[in-house]
């Protein structure tokens, strides 16, 4: 009988967070990548794939540079850059690399010192007073990145009347997910009014609809059933995964109330044969309230325009029946630049049973979805404690 | 009431202003003439923006065609901090917005020339141009009400 090469989750890890001013970009790699290792029973000289990507204008811990720095003698590499998505697109495809035969072992790795290196910016560099195309058709007008977010939520506001009050209860039903997590940056408790009370910064959004920022690191291993079978951990397996598209630069939206999970959640939704109704528990990029809004609409778990209805009647709060970002998010507890896999990571650790004080109970099926760019490319798998 | 003047419209120090290349110098010289320059799919007519030098409709090649210059909000935003980029203090707060061109495309600009309290989507709006490096004669399209 012929190996079972089912991909299969194996090994998840997280460096310290949210504030490490001890490690540098590359040292909560390595660190992730011993925590990864001891958490799995794999051994480094068993990863025949590898791949990474830097976090966007910090191009310190590319592909190529963290492949040397662990001398990672990989058949296969793969450094997609697309932002907050990418280590959910990085599932999507070793997916299938694993299940061709490519590779047997595949390591992902991420980190970065955002918080606690005062040199490190998200915003692009211009140090020769000059922006190159195509951003010089945004940034000579002083959008910002909360600002590009501003942008759809003001359309979302005028197309279906959503509210600050719905779109602040997801900076509250998170923050109180953020209580129950005792590593999370912000953990004292919000109200609605502490939300929409704030100083506005890019109107319609204000100080808590946006992200912390912090350090963070993450690495997450992969390989085959019949190899997870001499591993630590209860593999955990990927139902549905799918990728998409829509723009890079938030000028070039076609959309402003519609992102690509509308296009790749229904294909991950469909691979996995669930709905979203079946879905335990939902691990969506939170740079913004307004992304997390958009991504449940795009998802199917509510339909487009309906999503401040969905979330005000406190679903996404811990004990509700979609509870959403689980340990405090973006938005709460720890957003190093690019998201994208801690909340891949916590969507592991709830179908483990490993969540500790924040557990959701018998969760088996779960979603995790990340948006990279301006709501540009989102990456959605379906994950589940068991096989399909 | 907030006035939205026309100081973002102008030379602010520090402030990166665009890299002409092959692909935009046509619609940057065009702005400096007081046109707005538009790109026309030869082959489906369709028109795109930002400038390149092919159709995103088929690949194909493109012509330049000149708006009228009209169009209106279809989102907008008020930016009130900008940490990073400090040197737009003095003109803060100002308007974000998606300007629907009238001839079928969208781009980014800053609305001027009226109360921050008056622009909503929808507005009716004209192009008009700044220039924002007099030592580059580089101007850049913004927009106001229509008159």
């Amino acid at each position: 009988m012929r190996a079972d090469r089912t991909p299969v989750i194996v090994g998840v890890a997280l460096s310290d967070y949210p504030k490490a001013p001890h490690l540098t970009s590359h040292g909560h790699h390595a660190q992730a990548l011993q925590r990864v290792l001891e958490d799995s029973g794999v051994q480094l000289s068993d990863v025949d794939g590898y791949m990474s990507v830097g976090t966007g204008g910090m191009n310190v811990d590319d592909l190529a540079t963290m492949s040397e720095y662990f001398r990672i003698r990989h058949r296969w590499s793969e450094g997609t850059q697309t932002g907050g998505a990418a280590y959910m697109g990085f599932v999507d495809h070793a997916k299938t690399v694993i299940e061709s035969g490519l590779c047997d072992t595949v390591l992902m790795t991420y980190g970065s010192d955002l918080r606690s290196n005062k040199r490190r910016s998200l915003s692009p560099k211009t140090a020769d007073g000059y922006v190159e195309p195509p951003r010089c058709y945004e940034n000579p007008y002083g959008p910002t990145i909360l600002g590009n977010y501003a942008l759809a939520a003001q359309r979302h506001m005028y197309e279906f009347g959503t509210t600050l009050e719905q779109l602040a209860e997801i900076a509250v039903s998170t923050r109180l997910h953020a209580g129950n997590n005792p590593f999370a940056l912000n953990r004292e408790p919000l109200s609605i009014a502490d939300v929409i009370n704030a100083p506005r910064v890019a109107d319609p959004l204000g100080k808590w609809d946006a992200c912390v920022v912090t350090d963070g690191g993450a690495a997450l291993i992969m390989t085959t059933l019949e190899r997870a079978r001499d591993l630590k951990q209860s593999p955990i397996h990927i139902l549905g995964s799918a990728s998409a598209q829509t723009h890079w630069n938030i000028s070039q939206m076609p959309d402003y109330t519609t992102t690509a999970a509308a296009i790749s959640g229904p294909q991950a939704f469909a691979e996995a044969g669930v709905r979203p109704e079946d879905i335990d528990t939902a691990q969506l990029y939170d740079s913004f309230t307004i992304t997390v809004l958009l991504l449940l609409e795009g998802l199917g778990f509510c339909k487009r325009g309906e999503g401040g209805a969905f979330v005000q009647d406190g679903k996404l709060r811990p004990g509700g029946s979609l509870p959403t970002n689980t340990d405090g998010g973006g938005l709460s507890s720890c957003h190093p630049g690019m998201r994208g896999v801690f909340t891949l990571i916590e969507a592991v650790l709830q179908l483990r049973g490993q969540a500790g004080s924040r557990q959701v109970p018998d969760a088996k099926l779960a979603v995790a979805c990340g948006s990279g760019g301006i709501l540009s490319c989102i990456s959605t798998l379906i994950l589940g404690k068991d096989r399909p | 009431m907030t006035l939205l003047s026309d100081a973002i419209a102008r030379e602010i120090p520090g402030r990166p202003v665009p890299f002409i290349d092959a692909d935009n110098k046509v619609f940057y010289d065009g702005c400096a003439r007081g046109e707005l320059l538009l790109q026309r799919c030869v082959e489906t007519g369709k028109l795109q923006f930002y400038p390149r030098p092919c159709s995103v409709f088929t690949g194909g090649p493109v012509e330049w065609v000149r708006s009228a210059g009209r169009g209106s909000i279809h989102t907008f935003t008020v930016i009130r901090r900008n940490y990073p980029e400090p040197y737009l203090a003095p003109v803060t707060p100002y308007v974000v917005a998606m300007i629907d061109v009238a001839e079928g495309v969208r781009m980014m600009s800053n609305v001027t020339g009226c109360a921050l309290e008056e622009v909503k989507i929808g507005m009716a709006v004209e192009v008009y141009f700044g220039c924002v490096s007099a030592a580059s004669q580089l101007f850049l399209p913004f927009w106001r009400p229509a008159g």
